[in-house]
């Protein structure tokens, strides 16, 4: 007993030691401060990024390195430098590499730059929300018409539950900013437990800002509030993704920094998902022009003119995906989502087939080839398909009821088979006993011509349904009583 | 009565500078546990999400016992590789007067299958006073009915409950209470490693993969039908076509009608409440009236834990559940009904910086008080620790909060409670009183790495009230039944739970800290569905049994 446990632990000390020492990769390079008092810099490691990304970061880091080296170079000019390189890796979300970047560029120059805003942003988007607080706090105080940083505090404010500083911050924005501020300033009462109060500011807000279908959210927390429950489920039932867009200069600013065929991926799969499906295919079109080979453009390129209903184009660059990522999932499910869409169903089978070659155990996978075969009526390929994963996992419930029904009811009356479908079907139903289920056996009696049971089965099959509670599958069901009342109850072939 | 508040205040004081409140006992104790992930480079999502535990008396000696979920390596079907180790049971061996001193049982109880475990869930499904453990996996899931005599079959196959998908948490609840456990699983993701999508960070950088990417599933109900079957009622209950990315469970009244409720947290997907439709068997989702689907700000967010419990002292449940790190955790104060409104930051909770998993509310000091563990690891590659060259940059500190009279937490974290700083990547979370000596400690089952075992030592001079609830025809634990502790200065809850944290199973005896009050103590069990039951005379500093209309027993 001591021996084999040792053993066990022996080996799984050395997988793990294996996989260790397999994957240990090697440290990024630190800038060292380049003053007394400053903070060291860790860069990311650009072996791990895209070469379009290591290359801008690579280029952010020699010209910050030749700023610094220069001599007699003044603070606000080093602060610079830093804030910059901050920016760069801020825009890539290096949120550990760009944050003492920005400390050293605030503490050269505190007043001066946009750095403590951004700075602020920065831990706002990290979740240190006092810090945030301290820093944009001080970004307002430095820069007093910086009106995005007092939305920006107040949201913070809200967020560590410091109500009447919100409120304080919300109250300054009203005229440049009146969707954020009545927005914040409802927040703030619905905290406060002011629901109506809330709602007023809650209701404004979105009379500025329709398109802000998160505020819903909000506004049925005020009406629950008031124990106007219905009012609260309409509100809930009309609450979205859309938050209120402040302009925020310095932060929309980030974005331009990043380059090329990431920034057109990234804009594009935005304007897809938006449903803006012209300008995602334009930004798109772009980026494959930037990266033939990028997999991501391909993609999304192909699902907005698919949508677009341009079907050859669609093919064109979800073929090049899926030819570029044979394993990818989500490629192969589109490429053949398109296929299937625009009718190119035997194109699909074989896209299909490509994918099953790589899982071949994948239940949901084999299904999908075994549909589409019997689309394109190949029902002797989809049978001996559906045997062969049968006889590799007998438990799939899913697999044995699809064999059983296409043996039961195939429209090609050679591969039916009613005593092996029965078998299938009485197996499944061992495990299994929905409505459906029922019926995979009242099916397989009907092929074997025993019309009787099939009928007491089918009834079973409605009951079962109907204890379920589900209505539209128990009236499907009954529809199909009267075929097993009759005398020849089989499946009709065409 | 100022001379107690003194003391109180000198005890705590005393206590919490005596010596550390926690201390990892693992290698003490006979507990060599490292969990496996299988990671290979390919950054697989299920590499990051297990595992868990529980924490159940197999034995049925009086200790609690500790069983370890094991990964493996990821293969072609989602099963573990051959080679994988395999999970272990820990029989905790306190009885035997050597102190706590665990042995690894895993060959002779059958429980050392391969495969690629996630969480377990621990109940007494066939009410003959054993309990059994429900193992989730990526793949099928496996039960295994205790034979009480230190084994257990795999009666997966017969019972029915062997769901395929991709489980995590589970929790055993007689939702339709006819005296039987029934089965709830929570399912995350439609995952085929060899369809794994490929995901980058905003800088390009390869890094694991937001759920989102991948398709949701259903959860499953399975109703028990007392014959050692269950029987699959997902679709009757409600929750066949309420797909989501679901991690953690627990059960709980939340609207005080008697009928246990079920709140899942989803990954990325608005959490649900399932709340309990008085009998019929159905279950309707009310999480997004309620309050507790969403943040304040009305966004989902990527929840993994949940706890429920009295935290603010006012009689009801409340809820707190773990998210991603730039999300913060979210404490949901229950406002009577099934309401609830989101309080993280007037309670204290507000942190960030942290991806929670585990998580259990406890009286880590007995002072009456319900205190917060949380235990943490990232998700996404921590660029700081990726940037010095760490292979598995997801490490973070666990935290733990001291409830101040119910009003805010605090958090301690720090040399008095230096255990729960090493960083490390945590998942489960598991609360019991392993030692016995009436005071909760904890079993922190890592990810890719070791599970840790922490002894309580910060309730030194206070006394308490363990308590074994158990139901009455069955004798077995009345999982989900409140217990009211009663009292001048009001009335102190606790609930009979095995489930909630994250992927873990917890012991399931209630223990009240009293403070400095040895006086002998009287509680009001409240049983779903029955009508709430008083035991009196209860002498603090031992664990009584309390069965319906008998008298209160010392328990072993």
């Amino acid at each position: 007993m001591t021996i084999v446990t040792r053993s066990r632990m022996a080996g799984a000390v050395l997988f793990m030691l294996g996989l260790l020492v397999a994957s240990r990769p090697a440290a990024g390079q630190v800038l060292e401060p380049v003053r007394p008092g400053l903070d060291a810099v860790p860069a990311p490691r650009l072996e791990d990024l895209e070469p379009a990304v290591a290359d801008q970061l690579r280029d952010a880091l020699a010209a910050f390195t030749a700023t610094a080296a220069r001599t007699g170079l003044s603070r606000p000019a080093l602060a610079q430098a830093y804030g910059e390189l901050a920016r760069v890796f801020h825009a890539y979300e290096f949120f550990d590499a760009a944050e003492p970047a920005y400390a050293n560029a605030v503490r050269l120059a505190s007043a001066a730059g946009p750095w403590l805003h951004l700075w602020g942003y920065l831990l706002q988007q990290t979740g240190r929300l006092e810090a945030a607080a301290d820093r944009l706090y001080a970004a307002v105080r430095a820069r007093p018409d910086d009106r995005a940083a007092i939305v920006r505090l107040g949201d913070v404010y809200v967020g560590l539950g410091r109500l009447r500083d919100a409120r304080e911050q919300f109250e300054q924005v009203s005229s440049t900013f009146p969707a954020a501020a009545s927005n914040g300033l409802g927040e703030v009462a619905l905290r406060e437990g002011h629901y109506r109060e809330a709602i007023e500011h809650f209701e404004a807000a979105l009379g500025r800002m329709p398109q802000a279908t998160a505020v819903h959210y909000s506004l049925a927390m005020a009406y629950r509030g008031l124990g106007r429950l219905d009012e609260a489920r309409a509100h809930l039932e009309r609450r979205g993704p859309g938050v209120v867009i402040v302009a925020d200069p310095l932060v929309d600013d980030l974005r331009t920094l990043v380059r090329g065929e990431r920034l057109l991926v990234i804009h594009g799969r935005r304007a897809y998902e938006a449903g803006q499906f012209q300008e995602a295919a334009a930004l798109l079109r772009r980026a494959v022009e930037a990266a033939p080979d990028s997999v991501p453009a391909r993609l999304t390129l192909g699902l907005s003119l698919a949508q677009l209903g341009d079907g050859d184009g669609a093919l064109v660059h979800l073929r090049a995906a899926f030819a570029r990522a044979p394993g990818d999932g989500a490629v192969g499910g589109a490429l053949i989502g398109a296929l299937v869409r625009f009718e190119r169903a035997d194109e699909a089978i074989a896209v299909l087939g490509q994918v099953r070659t790589a899982v071949p155990d994948d239940e949901q996978t084999l299904l999908g080839l075994v549909l589409l075969l019997a689309h394109r009526a190949r029902y002797r390929e989809a049978v001996a398909l559906l045997e062969d994963g049968y006889r590799r996992f007998p438990e799939r419930v899913l697999t044995a009821t699809t064999l059983a029904r296409l043996l039961s009811s195939s429209p090609d009356p050679q591969v039916r088979d009613g005593r092996r479908a029965l078998e299938l079907a009485t197996a499944v139903y061992a495990v299994s006993t929905t409505g459906a289920d029922a019926e995979t056996v009242a099916l397989a009696l009907a092929e074997a011509g025993r019309c009787g049971e099939a009928l007491d089965w089918i009834r079973r099959a409605v009951a079962q349904s109907r204890t379920a509670g589900d209505g539209a599958e128990t009236a499907r069901l009954t529809a199909e009583v009267p075929r097993y009342e009759a005398r020849d109850c089989r499946a009709p072939a065409p | 009565m100022a001379i107690a508040v003194l003391l109180a205040a000198g005890l705590r004081g005393g206590a919490q500078g005596a010596g550390p409140l926690f201390t990892d006992v693992t290698d003490a104790v006979g507990i060599d546990f490292t969990h496996v992930n299988g990671a290979t480079g390919r950054l697989l999502l299920p590499e990051v999400i297990g595992a868990g535990g529980a924490l159940f008396d197999y034995d049925n000696d009086g200790d609690v016992d500790v069983f370890a979920v094991q990964g493996g390596a990821l293969t072609a079907s989602g099963a573990g590789a051959p080679a994988a180790p395999p999970s272990r049971l820990f029989r905790n061996d306190l009885n035997l007067g050597r102190g706590l001193r665990f042995t690894d049982v895993t060959a002779q109880s059958g429980l050392g299958v391969a495969g690629y475990g996630m969480g377990a869930a621990a109940g007494d499904v066939d009410n003959d006073g054993w309990v059994d453990l429900y193992v989730t996996y990526l793949g099928s899931n496996r039960l295994f009915r205790n034979r009480g005599d230190g084994t257990f079959a795999d009666v997966t196959a017969s019972s029915r409950t062997g769901d395929p998908r991709w489980s995590v948490s589970a929790t055993f609840v007689d939702y339709d209470r006819d005296g039987w456990l029934d089965l709830y699983v929570v399912n995350y993701v439609r995952f085929v490693p060899e369809l794994a999508r490929a995901c980058y960070t905003a800088g390009s950088a390869r890094d694991y993969c937001n759920p989102a990417v991948y398709e949701p599933v259903a959860d499953s109900l399975f109703h028990n039908e007392h014959d050692g079957t269950f029987a699959d009622v997902s679709a009757r209950a409600g929750l066949a076509r309420a797909p989501g990315r679901g991690l953690g469970v627990i059960g709980a009244d939340v609207d005080g009608d008697g009928w246990t409720d079920l709140f899942v947290a989803n990954d990325g997907d608005p959490n649900r409440l399932w709340l309990n439709e008085r009998g019929t068997g159905r279950f309707r989702d009310e999480a997004l009236l309620a309050g507790v689907a969403l943040n304040r700000m009305g966004q989902a967010q990527g929840s993994m834990g949940v706890d429920a419990g009295d935290a603010d002292g006012d009689g009801d449940e409340d809820l707190f559940v773990t998210n991603l790190d730039n999300e913060g955790n979210t404490f949901y104060a229950s406002l009577g009904r099934g309401l609830f409104e989101e309080r993280t930051a007037e309670v204290g909770l507000a942190t960030r910086g942290y991806t929670g998993f585990g998580t259990r509310f406890l009286d880590y000091d007995n002072d009456g008080w319900l205190d917060l563990l949380v235990v943490n690891g990232a998700v996404r590659h921590l660029s700081r620790q990726a940037q010095a060259g760490d292979p598995y940059p997801l490490k973070q500190r666990n935290q733990i909060f001291h409830g101040e009279r119910g009003r805010r937490f605090t958090e301690i974290t720090g040399p008095a409670a230096a255990a729960f700083a090493p960083l490390r990547v945590s998942r489960g979370l598991g609360i019991g009183d392993l030692d016995n000596d009436g005071d909760a400690d904890a079993v922190v089952f890592g990810n890719n790495g070791p599970l840790r075992v922490l002894r309580n030592d910060a309730t030194a001079g206070r006394h308490w009230l363990g308590l074994r609830v158990l139901d009455g025809r069955a004798r077995r634990d009345a999982l989900h039944a409140r217990v009211e502790l009663v009292r001048r200065g009001g009335a102190a809850w606790r609930r009979v739970q095995a489930d909630g944290s994250y992927a873990t199973a917890g012991d399931p005896r209630v223990v009240f800290g009293l403070g400095t009050d040895a006086e002998p103590q009287t509680v009001r069990v409240h049983r779903p569905g029955a009508a709430p039951e008083t035991f009196s005379g209860l002498r603090p500093d031992r664990y009584w049994e309390l069965v319906p209309g008998e008298a209160p027993r010392p328990a072993r």
